[in-house]
């Protein structure tokens, strides 16, 4: 007499694939287990190096400007030169670094002069900003201004203003103004 | 217990080399294999003018790496991996310099975080148990400006034998 099968077909089947991956599975991870301490991993390390040395380019576009004839609007009389020196400006050192304005009293004929803190100068768009009192300086910018613009170089028009207030003498009046750059 | 210090440190040397040797050296006994560098750094220095107006370092004694596997089952493998070039907050990219072991040509190493093979046991049939020596000479052209200071990568060379 035959033997009964109460067991589906599709159960059994279930059953000898669950089973079967499940050997599968312990024999790989038998076989990984195997190969993992069978190999061996060492190292050693050293270190690469080199250094990049601080540098700095620092120029002026020309070392003489004539703000020429005065002009006037409703309010005054006043000199202006836009954008009439470039500071050419570069530099790789990332801190300590600022440039510094000054300048000496305008010098006119017979002795005659007018405050230097009077020229007003700004940099590019900027706002107009008064020169300092002769004998002091002023910053000009820094190492917080560091951006991947003054590691590339950067050239800023700076422009003059000068406005007349009505007690000066005649004459042609001449300025030296010096930028300075300090580095650490 | 002054007479006991030198058999202390042959302990060390022999349990832990890599510790010893300052990370120079590495052995193990199962695969009967090692691996040494010297020195353990390698410093370019300040660089030279180029041609092109940048500035230009190059090695002036190779990196040295031996190693040997007498016991491997299967194969072995020597690579190198490592990170970027830093300083402070800068950084200089790993693949700006080019390497290549002597008397090859250069090539530029990988980004960082990828391993370079400088070594596969299938490279050299018939040869695999002998002892490999090469000399690494590294070189680098930075035609910008990158900010000052003094750049380093810590660089592993690890050796997997299976």
């Amino acid at each position: 007499m035959m033997k009964k099968n109460h067991r589906r077909p599709q159960e059994g089947a279930y059953r000898y694939t669950g089973a079967h991956a499940r050997k599968r599975a312990w024999a790989w991870l038998a076989v990984s287990l195997v190969l993992l301490c069978s190999s061996s991993v060492f190292a050693a390390e050293f270190t690469l190096k080199f250094t990049v040395p601080p540098r700095a380019e620092f120029y002026l576009s020309t070392d003489y400007v004539d703000l020429g004839l005065p002009k006037t609007d409703g309010r005054g009389t006043y000199f202006e030169g836009k954008d009439v020196v470039f500071l050419s400006f570069r530099t790789n050192i990332p801190s300590q670094w600022k440039i510094h304005i000054s300048g000496r009293d305008f010098r006119g004929p017979a002795g005659t002069s007018i405050p230097i803190s009077r020229l007003l100068w700004k940099i590019g768009t900027g706002e107009y900003r008064s020169m300092p009192s002769e004998g002091e300086s002023g910053l000009v910018m820094d190492w917080r201004d560091f951006t991947e613009e003054i590691l590339t170089g950067q050239h800023l028009p700076i422009s003059y203003y000068l406005e007349l207030t009505g007690d000066e003498y005649e004459g042609e009046y001449t300025s030296i103004i010096t930028y300075s750059l300090f580095l650490p | 217990m002054w007479k006991k210090v030198p058999v202390l440190l042959a302990i060390v040397v022999i349990l832990f080399p890599g510790v010893a040797f300052g990370g120079l050296y590495d052995y193990d006994p199962e695969f009967n294999a090692w691996l040494l560098l010297f020195p353990g750094e390698v410093n370019l220095g300040l660089p030279q003018r180029h041609p092109s107006g940048g500035d230009y370092w190059e090695t002036r004694s190779p990196l040295n790496i031996a190693f040997q596997c007498l016991r491997f089952r299967r194969g072995w493998q020597v690579s190198i991996n490592g990170g970027d070039f830093k300083s402070g907050n800068h950084t200089i990219r790993r693949q700006e310099m080019e390497w290549r072991v002597s008397p090859g040509n250069y090539e530029s190493m990988k980004p960082a975080g990828q391993e370079v093979i400088l070594a596969r046991s299938q490279d050299y049939p018939g040869y695999e148990w002998g002892l490999f020596y090469f000399m690494l000479n590294f070189r680098m052209l930075l035609d910008e400006w990158a900010p000052a200071g003094e750049y380093s990568s810590e660089m592993r060379v690890t050796f997997f034998c299976w």
